[in-house]
């Protein structure tokens, strides 16, 4: 599964807007939280030796005499940290709708719309402890060919069902824990993941992550068998993360299993919508097409936020 | 219950196919490596006991509708003695006249019977039936234990229908009480007959006051059989008009027919002839006889030679054929001899108190008959013995007692022998009887069973009337129930010692009585003889009742009553007993006699003397109508001496119509279990029919029911 070069190419006009103040080390195109000088007007503020003499308003000298200097809004790069959940639940799909294809498709997109607007994006994946083999972390990087190798590393990997424990290990919590821990610097945070583990640890996490001013996109990623359950008669449920194995008929199930469903994914934009995070729900096995540039377009009109207490 | 097609009930065991497919489709799932498993386990829980009950329900839907399936169609039949256990059965069948009436090829009884054997034949293992014969009166047929039967079956095959009425009470008396003492846990009655409303209406309360004290787990059953009769004949009487016959001359009979049913019969043929010369008698036709409607058929008979002759008189064809005739045997006669001895009219001294009472007798038999009915009239004192020896009857009309109009000692003396020989003596006691010398020693007290008393004055304003309410309707007088007997008396018996009405010992009977309930005619025997005597004159000056139409009917009954002679009956009803006296001349010896009762079966004879006579009867209960022929090996023994004609119970023609269920509930005062029997359901009746119409909608319903609960349940087939 690849993005289509239509996708690329609309995205690429869009760009991805951080809706926070990022921090970055090179001037870009987003706003930095430092003030500098640049065409974005900030404020004005008495003159101290050392100002440049530039950028003194020779207005406002003429009608208050005294020296003010004009700030302007420092516009930098920012850095892309995306997450990618290789657990054995992102295994599900058959080829070509498989939800780590389609996790893959999506943090193809964003690494792209950043790199080519000047960002920087590093990516980890995710997987269960153990599997480190499988893991690929690629330090932040601007330069395209860092980009193009790591989605071609990325590619090789396949997240691989786990029937060996008996319960699932949570892998996109202490990610983001250990992400927040480390990043000394605001910038975006994309995690590609279904979620299939408990969310209020997962939340806490995520809240860390938005107090520290980090932009965060979740793209909740969800084949379309895991939102209408659509089997019928007796059916062996083997879970792909860990032995657990349930015998049921699904279609007696249906109507509650998908209640379930909805309950929990509304639990989980509301709790994004709470916590300003960017949520998407995608379908697997449909084209990411409109979603991605729904949400791009949807971040450049939206107003910039801050850190959440 | 049982099972007319049982090896469909081996489809029960598609039951299981709803289990074995569960279990099937259990054993092979598909398998699919899921991940909302968390989810997926939270709905399981939620739902799976829900889904689990349903799904239990769904089966047990399933398996219902197939097991119920396979039950319809091994045809159940539910069997009226449900339940296990043996049963201890009391089998009533009525074998009253009605039983008789033809049900299409068979007659009610005979239906009766197969359904009876069919009960036999269907009680369960262990039971005990003790089998009843009912009519008037119960005849126990025996009993059958632990299910042997045969006896049973036999005695039920012997059972042939009775001319005797119906009276269900002393039956179902019987049966309860024979069950009270049963050791079985089940005890039924079953009733087989035709539930006609005459042996149902002679109880009163007594069935009620029976089913009160049931014994416990004790059921009723009535087993019904025949279907309403719209119409049927009977030959009620027949009688000569002239109340005698005379040998060798055509005589004016009357034949009374009634249509007992409720739609009109046509076309009917009545023929009166003497029972074994079937090619004499009379015919006559009748276009039509309503239902209910009785008419008296005008017809000659001529009865050849003096003595005995059977009579017979047929009414059309119908469904119950035994009342469409009626035997009767006849005495004719060469010639009757009346002696009149007559006292003076109060009223009118020219005119003996006998006047009308002798014009009554010659109005009797018409011109034909002058000379065989020879009336001799003589004034009290001028009676001579001698006119006795040439005298059938005796007349006293008010004749004085004593004094010089008074008859004459040696008359006097000359009348109780003459009657004793077997003799009639009609005595009517008027003003005269005052007149007499010592009521003690007279002559004719023992004749009287109590002198007579002079007339007692009436007050003005009192009227004393023949009571008809009293006259039996059995009697050969009921026939003037209906009849205006007006105000006939003033005079009275001082003392009428003993009257009763019926017993072996009985001497005296009333008759009549009138409205005070002081006797008016009274009957007794003397000897072979027989005394009526009434406390009245049939004359103007007491009454005006010879004035009246039913006083020649009187007089002519009378006559034909008392010369046949009041115990030597030869027509006699079905519910009496069989028995007459020979001719004095008679001197066969007991043991050559036999009866030949109708449809030839020979019975035995038991004789004994009376009176010099030999009296033959017949110790069996009588339950034939038709002639009876007493028979002897005796040269000597006429044949004609030896008829008997026994006339069946007039009540079973009447009403064959079934009685409703509902109105025999009512008599037992609760809810009996009720069946009818017809040809087609004879020998399956205890079984109540197949169920399996019953059970198909069950099954249809419970179908659909599962259906739309699989649909609703989301388990479609």
């Amino acid at each position: 599964m690849k993005p289509s070069i239509n996708l690329l190419e609309q995205a690429k006009q869009l760009g991805l807007r951080a809706l926070t103040l990022v921090e970055g080390l090179r001037v870009g195109d987003q706003a930095s939280p430092l003030r500098g000088f640049s065409v974005e007007f900030a404020q004005h503020r008495e003159y101290v030796p050392g100002d440049d003499l530039r950028h003194i308003d020779w207005r406002g000298y003429a009608r208050t005499e005294r020296y003010i200097v004009k700030q302007y809004e420092q516009e930098t790069n920012f850095t892309a940290h995306l997450l990618l959940d290789l657990s054995g639940s992102m295994a599900y799909g058959k080829a070509g709708q498989s939800k780590h294809e389609q996790a893959r498709v999506l943090a193809a997109v964003v690494a792209h719309v950043a790199v080519s607007q000047g960002d920087a994006v590093g990516l980890k994946t995710l997987d269960e402890p153990g599997y480190t083999a499988r893991l690929a972390q690629f330090q932040p990087s601007t330069k395209p060919d860092r980009l193009r190798l790591l989605l071609e590393q990325v590619t090789s990997l396949q997240p691989q069902a786990e029937r060996e424990s008996e319960q699932s290990v949570p892998v996109v919590a202490p990610a983001v824990r250990q992400l927040a821990e480390r990043l000394t610097r605001k910038g975006v945070v994309a995690i590609f993941s279904d979620f299939f583990e408990p969310w209020q640890p997962l939340l806490a996490e995520l809240h860390q992550l938005r107090a520290r001013g980090q932009d965060v996109l979740l793209f909740h990623i969800l084949h379309g068998d895991e939102i209408d359950l659509p089997w019928e008669g007796q059916v062996l449920f083997e879970d792909l993360e860990s032995s657990g194995a349930l015998i049921t008929r699904p279609h007696l199930l249906r109507a509650s299993y998908k209640a379930e469903i909805q309950k929990w994914q509304q639990k989980m934009q509301d709790s994004c919508t709470r916590l300003q995070i960017e949520y998407a729900l995608v379908r697997s096995e449909a084209p990411p097409d409109d979603t991605v540039l729904t949400l791009l377009a949807r971040r450049l009109s939206k107003r910039r936020i801050g850190r959440v207490s | 219950m049982q099972f007319l097609a049982p090896w469909m009930m081996l489809g029960m065991t598609a039951a299981a196919v709803p289990l074995v497919l569960h279990l099937l489709r259990r054993s092979k799932p598909m398998v699919v490596r899921f991940a909302a498993m968390e989810f997926l386990r939270k709905s399981v829980q939620e739902t799976s006991k829900r889904i689990r009950f349903r799904d239990l329900i769904l089966m047990l839907m399933r398996m219902g509708v197939l097991m119920l399936l396979a039950f319809a169609m091994a045809r159940p039949t539910l069997s009226l003695i449900s339940g296990s256990g043996p049963v201890d059965a009391a089998i009533l069948v009525d074998v009253s006249r009605s039983m008789a009436t033809v049900e299409g090829q068979s007659s009610r009884l005979e239906q009766a019977v197969k359904a009876a054997g069919a009960l036999l034949d269907h009680l369960p293992k262990g039971s005990t039936a003790r089998l009843f014969a009912v009519s008037d009166r119960v005849a126990d047929l025996g009993i059958g234990q632990a299910g042997e039967f045969d006896s049973l079956r036999e005695a039920l095959a012997n059972l042939a229908p009775t001319d005797r009425s119906g009276d269900l009470f002393p039956a179902f008396a019987s049966a309860i009480d024979l069950l009270r003492s049963s050791p079985l846990s089940q005890r039924k009655v079953f009733l087989f007959s035709d539930m006609q409303p005459a042996g149902w209406q002679k109880q009163g309360d007594a069935l009620r006051a029976l089913a009160k004290n049931l014994p416990p787990a004790t059921a009723l059953h009535m087993v019904q059989t025949g279907t309403p009769v719209p119409s049927n004949l009977q030959v009620m009487s027949m009688s000569p008009v002239a109340g005698i016959c005379f040998a060798g001359q055509r005589q004016a009979w009357q034949v009374r027919i009634q249509n007992q049913g409720d739609q009109p019969a046509t076309d009917i043929v009545v023929h009166l002839g003497i029972a074994d010369d079937p090619t004499g008698g009379e015919t006559v036709r009748l276009d039509r006889l309503d239902g209910g409607e009785e008419r008296a058929v005008a017809m000659d008979l001529l009865l050849p030679s003096a003595g005995y002759h059977p009579v017979l008189a047929k009414a059309g064809t119908d469904r119950l054929d035994r009342d469409n005739q009626l035997h009767k045997v006849i005495q004719a006669r060469d010639r009757v001899r009346v002696l009149v001895v007559s006292g003076k009219s109060s009223m009118d001294g020219n005119r003996p108190a006998g006047f009308f009472l002798t014009h009554a007798l010659r109005a009797l038999v018409g011109d034909n008959s002058v000379g065989r009915l020879e009336v001799k009239e003589a004034r009290p004192d001028r009676a001579l013995p001698d006119f006795l020896d040439e005298a059938d009857l005796l007349v006293l009309a008010d004749p004085a007692l004593a004094g010089p109009e008074g008859m004459r000692p040696d008359f006097l003396e000359r009348i109780t022998p003459w009657v004793k020989s077997g003799k009639p003596l009609w005595y009517f006691v008027g003003s005269n009887a005052a007149n007499r010398a010592d009521e003690k020693s007279h002559p004719l007290e023992n004749l009287l069973y109590g002198l007579p008393q002079p007339v007692r004055p009436l007050a003005a304003n009192q009227t004393q009337r023949l009571n008809h309410a009293a006259i039996p309707t059995g009697d050969w007088l009921g026939e003037f129930r209906t009849a205006p007997l007006d105000q006939v008396s003033q005079a009275e018996f001082k003392k009428i010692t003993p009257i009763t009405s019926s017993g072996n010992n009985a001497v005296a009977r009333s008759l009549v009585r009138f409205n005070d309930g002081a006797p008016a005619l009274l009957l007794a025997p003397l000897g072979n003889g027989l005394v009526v005597s009434a406390p009245w004159v049939p004359d103007l000056d007491f009454t005006d009742l010879p004035l009246r139409p039913s006083f020649v009917p009187l007089v002519q009954t009378l006559l034909a009553k008392t010369l046949e002679g009041a115990e030597d009956p030869r027509t006699l009803p079905v519910t009496g007993s069989l028995g007459i006296h020979l001719p004095s001349q008679e001197s066969a010896k007991a043991g050559d006699f036999f009866w030949l009762a109708p449809g030839g079966v020979k019975l035995p004879v038991v004789t004994r003397k009376e009176n010099d006579r030999l009296f033959c009867f017949n110790e069996a209960p009588m339950d034939k109508a038709g002639l009876w022929k007493l028979q002897s090996t005796g040269k000597s023994f006429q044949e004609s001496d030896g008829l008997v004609a026994v006339q069946g119970a007039i009540d079973e023609g009447r009403e064959l119509t079934p009685m409703q269920p509902a109105e025999i509930d009512d008599l037992f005062g609760l809810k009996v279990q009720h069946e009818q029997v017809t040809g087609d359901n004879l020998a399956t009746w205890t079984t109540l029919g197949e169920i399996s119409s019953r059970i198909l909608p069950l099954v249809m319903l419970l179908f659909v029911l599962e259906a739309l609960f699989a649909w609703w349940c989301g388990r479609p087939l």
